[in-house]
């Protein structure tokens, strides 16, 4: 039994970080994505598509996303598609699952208790769906399967010990521990929510097919499961993903002006498909002036932002002048009102301004 | 910090030359193009070198690299040897072109001290000053075009003094720097206000657009999600609703098929009975059935004949005759004459009562006119005794008057006695008995102390004198008054014709009161007695009114009057008791001749009943005994005769039904329909489970049912397409809520960093007021005190004092005068001292206190007459002893007071050859 898995594909999100252009981009992108998942169900000749949750986004969902859902769902017909509704495409009165009139090979878990679904004999599929947006206990409380054979579950929660190698905000939702599966009898969980993939012995987060924001690591994508007699599986992950997205620090120590910045962007972007992020780092001279919005191309993917850029003021020297300018370099650093980040931009802003320049905002 | 020399090898237009310092004023003398401007660069170069960093020079190192690159040599080098205040000499080497070669070396221990001073890439040392190459040109080197500037500008003098508080000279003035932000701010941030274009208002515009933009497009998405559901639950009612519709629907159309079937069965049945066609109708003996059927329902009905008892009609009539009329009037007292009658009889007693309780007629005693209490004034006016006067007083009195006639005598006698001693003491001190003398004043003095003292007791008895004759005074005048007031009183009772009793007077009083209160008695009495008077006169008059409204007529006593009254009404009512049996015996009489008329109309009926009988009988050819035989016969031929109406009326009927069920159609159209009914209901029931549907077309309301369902579906359904229709036109028009979120995130950014400018902004320029008005603060006054002390040299005594403004730097100087004057109003020689002295101060404030910055001058008095450059030479001099000057001149004037006044070992004079620079 070969099943392909796939979870967290995110439809018709907001990507705040991009601009309108490159937004619409990305959200066409992921329906690219599932179009690839979806041939690669053919390709691979598996048994069933599984989706393990947050397919699509309640709060943001576009007027044709049911009629996309449908359309690529039933021409893979009659491929068995299993859907576990998450935490945000979950099955509440206004789901767009309920409004879709899929074709009778898809079948929705529309519960929240798992139940089951006979793939062959001796083999069960699992389901449960998230029936709010928030608050959903554990599948696995309580459950015990009732029945022999294999048992398979599909569903969206959080591995307890994984969240915390999870991204920033992540917030738990139908919370397990791994030793729940064996206990209550599950041979292997394919799973969603969790966005860094993860392949375990009794379980499986695929991660977001199609990336969502920069920084993402992890070979991310869908999972062709090969389910052994003894309930044993074995994952093989493949990319899916239509875009690429890159994260570059570019050190620009040394730069004696923007042109110096924009050469080393330059060759760092070069060669790099996909979306970039470069992030500025190391120190600049006081008189170079830099503004990463101009050196960026958002509608083309393209972002540069400034991480820990320091100018190249000696402050230390300058502090020890008994002019004004030593006076004012030594109360901003010694203010205790402001942060780190705030000194260095005041200091740098008063320094310009001392110095006559017009540059006076400071990255 | 000193120079001690300095090598160019090769810098400008000099290779392997060098030039040695002495510790105090340094004179550098050459004319132009000997190369001034090329050793002070050295020196500069040779201190602090040249930064190193990657990428293209700045400005001024280009152009400073243009100037004093080697004219015909390789390389750039160029060292000095200085110094420092710790007593180290230091070598510094500076490899101007390559950047490589460059150190610094203390001479005394060989080691390399480089990493002190290291400042952008290269050794600069002018860090152990305090500044660094940029503050150290501004500071220790002064150029002929500032001291032009002092002169010829009011401000430059304010504005250098700021520039080198703020910055050490090298950037602009804090002023300048805040106005640069104000300015940077309104152009960049600006206000968030109406109308305004300026990017704050601009961003925060657009992010409350933003805001408003996600709020709507949330808003409507739940409206959307809100209207998925209901069209959910809608159609969810169509479909339940029109489930039960079609089971109904189901159930109706097993009912029809069953119908139809037996409707089939039923026309092939009543087919069987009519073979030959429609059944045949009777009509041709209907006349003589209704006669027999009446002639027996008249037998049947036929009236019962009685016969009647007690008194005939004629009988009742003599009786009626004989009945008297009913009487005319009261045969009972009425009720108005009854209570007139009463409240008159009341009136009548209370008067008489009244009459007999009459008082007596008062008694009045003769007072002349006086009144009660006139007279029991004068009664108690003769009453008072007359005052009598106090013995006591008069003793009193008498004893004062002699105590004070003896206190006065005594005292009298003491003082001549005292006057005496005196005149006695006097003689004996004239005849030289000053003992005698002394006791004879002593004891005068002693006399005349006492008489003082006594005087206290003449005026105490005094006192008590007159209070006690003013007691006296007062007695004497109470008794005149009482005589003066009895007399008139006892005049009064008199002229009144009364005795001046009191008694009698008080007697009198009281019998005159007496007879006011009997008379007032009589008075109420009379008053009341008129009233009840009248009261009688009124209820007299009511009686009489009500029995006239009764038909009796007044005269006489009215207590008679009504007694008539009441013996007539006793009569009249026991008339009236027999004439009241009228009405029962004309009812009695009535009912007779109502009974008597019903018999003979009994047997009027039963006569024509038997009649109508023998009639019919006679008809139908029946022949019988009596008439109940006769009767009995008609009966049964009635019956006969309805059974065989029955038996058509059913074949009538059977007939019409099968024209029913054919409806125009033939058998065979029946049975089609049939057949197409059994197969709808078929159909219709597929989806259901057969034994619900049969039970349901058991019910008898099926066509209720199936209408009410079918009006539920309807509306269901049609609320259903109506929310369709508005999903479908709501769904067109769905606004993204992932690019609303995604313009606002754009939107706060944009704003986020423009309120996180205008914050650093504010903060920056905040911290920087601060810095500028601390530093000018502390500044005003050391420059101040570096000054005066030269003041009074420099402005040759016109001038000993100084202050710094700490605002604004502002030098004011005052003289003698005490007049305070700004510093730029001073004349020229003593405004480029003053000037320097500034420079020397400002130096001396930006170097590191353990530290002493030297002064490099080019051509500094170029441009002042002799006595003005004697001035600053003058000047100049003083310093040195503090600090090293060195001074580039070309004028033969500085030459030769040099020579004049130079102190060989701390002073040098640098002659510049000019042919040693190559053409």
């Amino acid at each position: 039994m070969k099943l392909l898995l796939f979870s967290d594909l995110h439809l018709d999100m907001p990507f705040k970080w991009a601009g309108p252009v490159l937004a619409r981009k990305r959200r066409q992108s992921l329906r690219d994505a599932l179009r690839r998942i979806a041939s690669l169900a053919g390709e691979a000749g598996v048994d069933a598509l599984l989706c393990g949750g947050d397919l699509y986004e309640q709060e943001c969902y576009s007027s044709d996303t049911g009629e996309f859902l449908r359309t690529t769902f039933g021409e893979l017909s009659p491929l068995p598609v299993y859907i576990a509704p998450g935490n945000h495409d979950w099955f509440g009165p206004a789901s767009l699952y309920r409004r879709v009139a899929w074709t009778p090979n898809v079948r929705i878990f529309e519960r929240d208790r798992l139940t089951p679904f006979t793939l062959t004999d001796g083999l069960t599929l699992w389901g449960a769906a998230h029936r709010a947006p928030a608050n959903t206990d554990g599948f696995l409380d309580g459950f015990a399967v009732d029945r022999g054979g294999v048992h398979l579950a599909l569903f969206h929660g959080s591995e307890r010990r994984l969240l915390a190698f999870q991204e920033s905000g992540k917030a738990s939702h139908a919370p397990f521990d791994a030793a729940d599966l064996e206990r209550s009898g599950i041979h292997h969980a394919f799973l969603g929510h969790y966005h860094n993939p993860r392949d375990e012995v009794r379980y499986t987060y695929p991660g977001n097919p199609e990336p969502l924001s920069f920084g993402e690591t992890g070979e991310r994508g869908a999972v062709i499961a090969t389910v052994n007699g003894d309930g044993s599986v074995v994952p093989e992950r493949r990319r899916v993903a239509t875009t690429e997205i890159t994260d570059l620090d570019v050190d620009v120590t040394g730069c004696c002006g923007e042109q110096d910045v924009r050469d080393r962007v330059a060759a760092a972007r070069s060669g790099v498909p996909g979306l970039l992020r470069i992030t500025l780092q190391g120190e600049l001279g006081p008189d170079v002036d830099v503004r990463p919005q101009d050196l960026g191309d958002p509608a083309a993917g393209f972002a540069v932002r400034t991480g820990s850029i320091r100018v190249a003021y000696d402050l230390e020297m300058i502090r020890q002048e008994q002019t004004v300018r030593g006076q004012f370099v030594r109360d901003v650093l010694d203010s205790a009102e402001l942060s780190e980040e705030e000194r260095q931009r005041v200091v740098v802003t008063g320094l310009r301004a001392l110095e006559g320049r017009s540059d006076l905002e400071v990255m | 910090m000193r120079f001690r020399s300095v090598t160019a090898r090769p810098f400008g237009p000099f290779t392997n030359a060098s030039l040695e310092f002495g510790p105090g004023l340094n004179i550098v003398f050459g004319p132009n193009g000997s190369g001034k401007s090329s050793w002070h660069a050295a020196l500069y170069a040779a201190l602090c070198g040249m930064r190193r960093a990657r990428g293209q020079p700045r400005s001024e190192d280009r152009e400073f690299t243009e100037q004093f690159k080697p004219w015909h040599a390789e390389g750039w080098e160029v060292s000095a040897q200085i110094e420092l205040h710790d007593e180290r000499v230091i070598e510094l080497h500076q490899d101007l072109a390559g950047m490589v070669d460059c150190g610094a070396r203390d001479l005394t221990l060989g080691n390399d001290v480089s990493s002190e001073i290291i400042f952008d890439g290269a050794p600069d040392g002018s860090r152990w000053l305090g500044l660094d190459r940029k503050a150290f040109l501004a500071t220790a080197c002064v150029r002929q075009a500032e001291i032009l500037d002092v002169l010829g500008d009011a401000d430059a003098l304010q504005e250098h003094l700021q520039r080198a508080a703020d910055t050490g000279g090298r950037d602009e003035t804090a002023a300048a720097a805040l106005e640069r932000i104000d300015e940077f701010r309104r152009e960049e941030i600006g206000q968030d206000r109406a109308h305004s274009t300026r990017p704050l208002h601009v961003a925060m515009e657009r992010m409350r657009a933003a805001r408003e933009a996600l709020d709507h497009a949330l808003k409507q998405r739940e409206n959307y999600l809100r209207l998925v559901t209901d069209l959910e639950e809608a159609e969810q009612r169509s479909a339940e609703a029109r489930h039960r519709l079609r089971r109904i629907e189901a159930a109706c159309a097993l009912k029809e098929a069953e119908e139809s079937g037996q409707r089939l069965r039923r026309v092939r049945e009543l087919l069987k009975r009519f073979p030959k066609g429609a059944p045949a109708a009777r009509s041709e003996d209907d006349a003589l059935a209704q006669e027999v059927a009446s002639a027996v329902k008249g037998w049947e009905d036929r009236p019962t004949v009685t016969s009647l008892g007690g008194q005939t009609v004629a009988q009742l009539r003599v009786q009626l005759g004989a009945l008297p009329l009913p009487p005319e009037g009261d045969t009972e007292p009425h009720p108005t004459v009854k209570s007139a009658e009463a409240a008159f009889a009341d009136a009548r007693r209370t008067l008489e009562l009244h009459r007999q309780m009459r008082p007596p007629e008062p008694a009045v005693p003769q007072t002349g006119g006086a009144s009660a209490e006139d007279l029991r004034e004068m009664a108690r006016e003769l009453a008072i005794t007359e005052p009598g006067m106090d013995t006591g007083l008069t003793e009193q009195i008498q004893q004062a008057e002699r105590r004070f006639g003896a206190l006065k005598l005594r005292s009298l006698l003491t003082l001549l006695t005292s006057m005496a001693l005196g005149c006695l003491a006097a003689l004996a001190f004239w005849m030289r008995h000053p003992a005698a003398g002394t006791l004879l004043g002593l004891a005068a003095v002693a006399l005349l102390v006492w008489v003082t003292m006594a005087r206290a007791d003449v005026r105490r008895e005094s006192a008590l004198l007159a209070e006690a004759e003013m007691k006296r005074g007062r007695a004497v005048e109470r008794a005149a008054d009482w005589k003066a007031r009895t007399g008139a009183v006892r005049s009064k009772a008199l002229a009144l014709g009364l005795e001046p009793d009191p008694t009698e007077l008080r007697l009198l009083a009281e019998s005159l009161e007496t007879s006011a209160v009997v008379k007032r008695y009589l008075d109420r009495w009379t008053a009341e007695e008129a009233a009840q008077r009248q009261g009688y006169d009124r209820t007299r008059s009511e009686l009489a009114e009500a029995l006239v409204r009764r038909g009796v007529s007044i005269a006489g006593d009215p207590e008679a009057v009504v007694a008539g009254y009441l013996q007539d009404c006793s009569d009249r009512d026991r008339v009236a008791s027999i004439a009241g049996r009228r009405p029962s015996l004309e009812k009695q009489l009535a009912a007779r001749e109502a009974a008597e008329a019903a018999v003979l109309a009994a047997e009027s009926a039963r006569d024509r009943a038997v009649q109508n009988l023998r009639g019919a009988a006679s008809r139908c050819n029946l022949v019988a005994a009596n008439e109940e035989a006769l009767a009995e016969g008609l009966r049964a031929w009635l019956r006969k005769r309805a059974q065989e109406i029955k038996a058509e009326e059913a074949a009538q009927r059977e007939w019409a039904e099968l024209q029913a069920l054919l409806g125009g159609r033939t058998v065979a159209d029946v049975e089609a329909d049939a057949d197409t009914r059994r197969a709808v209901a078929t159909e219709l029931g597929a989806g259901f489970p057969t034994p619900e549907v049969v039970s349901l077309a058991s019910n008898d309301d099926l066509p209720e049912q199936l209408a009410g369902l079918r009006t539920a579906y309807q509306q269901a359904r049609s609320n259903a397409d109506t929310l369709t229709g508005q999903f479908k036109e709501r769904n067109a028009r769905l606004l993204s809520v992932a690019e609303a979120e995604e313009e606002l995130e754009a939107s706060e950014l944009e704003g986020n960093r423009i309120q996180r400018l205008e914050r650093t902004l504010s903060t920056a320029r905040s911290f920087l007021e601060r810095a500028q008005e601390r530093v000018h603060r502390s500044i005003a006054p050391v420059l101040a005190a570096t000054i005066k002390p030269w003041l009074p040299h420099v402005t040759a005594g016109h001038y000993d004092d100084a202050i710094v403004n700490p605002e604004t730097l502002a030098v004011q100087v005052r003289g003698r005068s005490g007049r305070w004057r700004d510093a730029v109003r001073l004349s020229h020689g003593t405004k480029e001292q003053v000037y320097l002295l500034l420079r020397m101060a400002m130096a001396r404030h930006l170097t590191q206190p353990e530290e002493v910055c030297p002064l490099l001058l080019d051509d500094a008095t170029v441009q002042s007459d002799a006595d003005r450059t004697k001035g600053i030479l003058s000047l100049l001099k003083s310093i040195s002893q503090e600090r090293q000057i060195i001074l580039f001149s070309q004028e033969e004037d500085v030459l030769a007071w040099a020579a004049a006044n130079m102190d060989p070992s701390r002073d040098r004079i640098l002659t510049l050859d000019l042919t040693a620079i190559p053409e």
